[in-house]
């Protein structure tokens, strides 16, 4: 009986996952890296049409 | 019509159950089987008597063996369900050890004969080979023989396989039995199994003709008759699979093939509705530097704000040999001033080693993330590739958004072929134990 109820609640719970987290990829995907960026400094004679981050990483405080 | 002798009886005038001895040894023989005994074997010497009508006894063969302990002993009294009519009291009155041997192999059995005045006899019988317990009776009518590739008789509308054949030759009696049994004595036993039944007809050859006995039998755990028959101590392990012992695998075949057939049409309609909702957007594709410097920068919108969502990025590198490339996308919500980074690398490796050639890594590389906040972001790509080996000509990026993932769909998949397929390996193995002692075991190639 056990391997029987084992069975519907894998295939239904992996079917669940299809069904649910499939679509956003939240639990059987790679986590990114993420944190905080800051503005960088433009080089010496270049022009900078849109902003230049700096990637700082990790946590950076929580409030 | 002529008068004749006067008709012999047709009941023997019940045995007087006083204290009989033997005639060989002189041990206490005590008749327990009423009227029906043909022969009483006496257990310490081995002399067989047959009951005479008056109640005394005569030798039908002495003999002078010597007391073999059985698994259960004479005389032990038990309560055993046999047949489905409920617990009902049985006293072992005789034992017989038989053994087939085959290609020099013994495989001996202990038989007990089991009787209640009320219900007659029934038999139990005891594998010394590996262990397995039997019990049953005389089969009410005779089976019929099929003729088929496989071997079989048939039996109220069932079909028995043959098992095994062989002869059973008789090495030991003990106690009382309806008939006339003796050391020495052989039948042709066949056996036919159609779980959990089995059908042993035997057939002892006389100078009156042919003796064809039709018994059926069905397997019973070794503790069951341990418990039946009140035994100390713990019954002799099972080593082995009772010929008709029904297939534990057999019985859930129905139940996994139904909830498997269902659970993959749900699965193939809901990978068809997961696979089709998929909109596998390109986000965005380009050239990207061959060396760090000036990243590129873009406003790009990702998914549907308030909604996660799935992105792929892959990176190809061409004309790239023994070399690497690397590529690090990072989507910046330009508010929170959060971005989350994501790196791809492609390379490649080939040469040749001892004569053969090899190769290995990937281009383009891929990289997949899920849990990706739908809404616009600044995406600053930076990028690098290897100066050594064949370097890449150039780098191509492209990012997709709401991609199929495969490895959602294969999982339930898996999952779902996985019980029933455990349930068919688990089957056969059992078969296949079953049927390795029969006549018909599998030949197994033999390899030098």
């Amino acid at each position: 009986m056990v391997p029987k109820i084992l069975y519907f609640m894998l295939s239904a719970g992996s079917l669940g996952l299809l069904v649910i987290d499939a679509p956003r990829g939240s639990l059987l995907t790679g986590s990114p890296e993420s944190g905080k960026v800051e503005r960088g400094p433009a080089g010496p004679g270049t022009t900078i049409r849109t902003p230049h981050y700096v990637f700082l990483g990790g946590f950076h405080g929580g409030k | 019509m002529t008068q004749g002798a006067p008709p012999s009886k047709l009941f023997r005038e019940e045995a007087k159950t006083g204290s009989v001895q033997c005639l060989a040894c002189g041990a206490p023989i005590t008749l327990r089987g009423f009227a029906g005994i043909e022969q009483v074997t006496c257990a310490f010497c081995g002399t067989a008597h047959e009951p005479e009508p008056d109640g005394s006894l005569h030798i039908l063969q002495q003999a002078a063996r010597q007391h073999r302990p059985s698994v259960l002993p004479l005389y032990q009294r038990g309560s055993l369900d046999i047949g489905g009519s409920g617990p009902t009291d049985w006293e072992i009155i005789g034992l017989t050890w038989r053994e087939i041997t085959k290609e020099g192999v013994s495989y001996p059995w202990q038989e007990f004969l089991l009787f209640n005045p009320y219900h007659g006899f029934r038999w139990l019988i005891y594998s010394m080979s590996d262990g397995v317990w039997s019990v049953g009776g005389p089969l009410p009518g005779a089976a019929k023989v099929v003729q088929n590739t496989w071997p079989s008789v048939e039996y109220k509308g069932e079909r028995y396989k043959h098992h095994t054949s062989g002869t059973a030759k008789t090495t030991y009696v003990e106690g009382e039995f309806p008939w006339q049994v003796k050391a020495g004595d052989s039948v042709s036993a066949n056996d036919y199994v159609c779980p959990p039944k089995l059908i042993s007809i035997e057939v002892q050859r006389t100078k009156a003709g042919a003796d064809v006995n039709f018994t059926q039998v069905q397997p019973i755990a070794a503790a069951a008759v341990w418990a039946a028959f009140r035994m100390p101590g713990s019954p002799p392990s099972e080593r082995g699979i009772h010929p008709s012992a029904p297939n534990p695998a057999a019985a859930n075949t129905r139940f996994y093939l139904l909830a498997a057939l269902a659970l993959f049409i749900l699965w193939a309609l809901t990978t068809v509705v997961y696979a089709g909702g998929r909109a596998n957007k390109e986000v965005w594709k380009g050239n990207v530097p061959l060396a760090s410097g000036a990243p590129i920068s873009q406003e790009v919108t990702i998914g549907e704000p308030g909604k996660l969502t799935t992105i792929e990025v892959e990176l190809q590198a061409t004309g790239m040999n023994n070399s690497w490339a690397y590529a690090e996308v990072m989507l910046i919500n330009p508010e929170t001033e959060e971005a989350t980074v994501i790196g791809v690398a492609a390379e490649y490796y080939s040469g040749v080693d001892g004569g053969e050639s090899w190769s290995e890594g990937s281009n383009p590389g891929h990289q997949i993330v899920g849990a990706v906040p739908g809404g616009k972001y600044l995406m600053q790509i930076n990028s690098e590739a290897d100066r050594g080996g064949d370097p890449a000509d150039s780098l191509t990026l492209s990012i997709r958004e709401d991609v199929l993932l495969l490895r959602y769909v294969f999982i339930p998949l898996v999952f779902i072929l996985l019980f029933p397929l455990g349930n068919f390996i688990r089957r056969a193995t059992f078969e296949k134990k079953r049927w390795a002692e029969s006549d018909h075991a599998p030949v197994e190639s033999e390899s030098d």
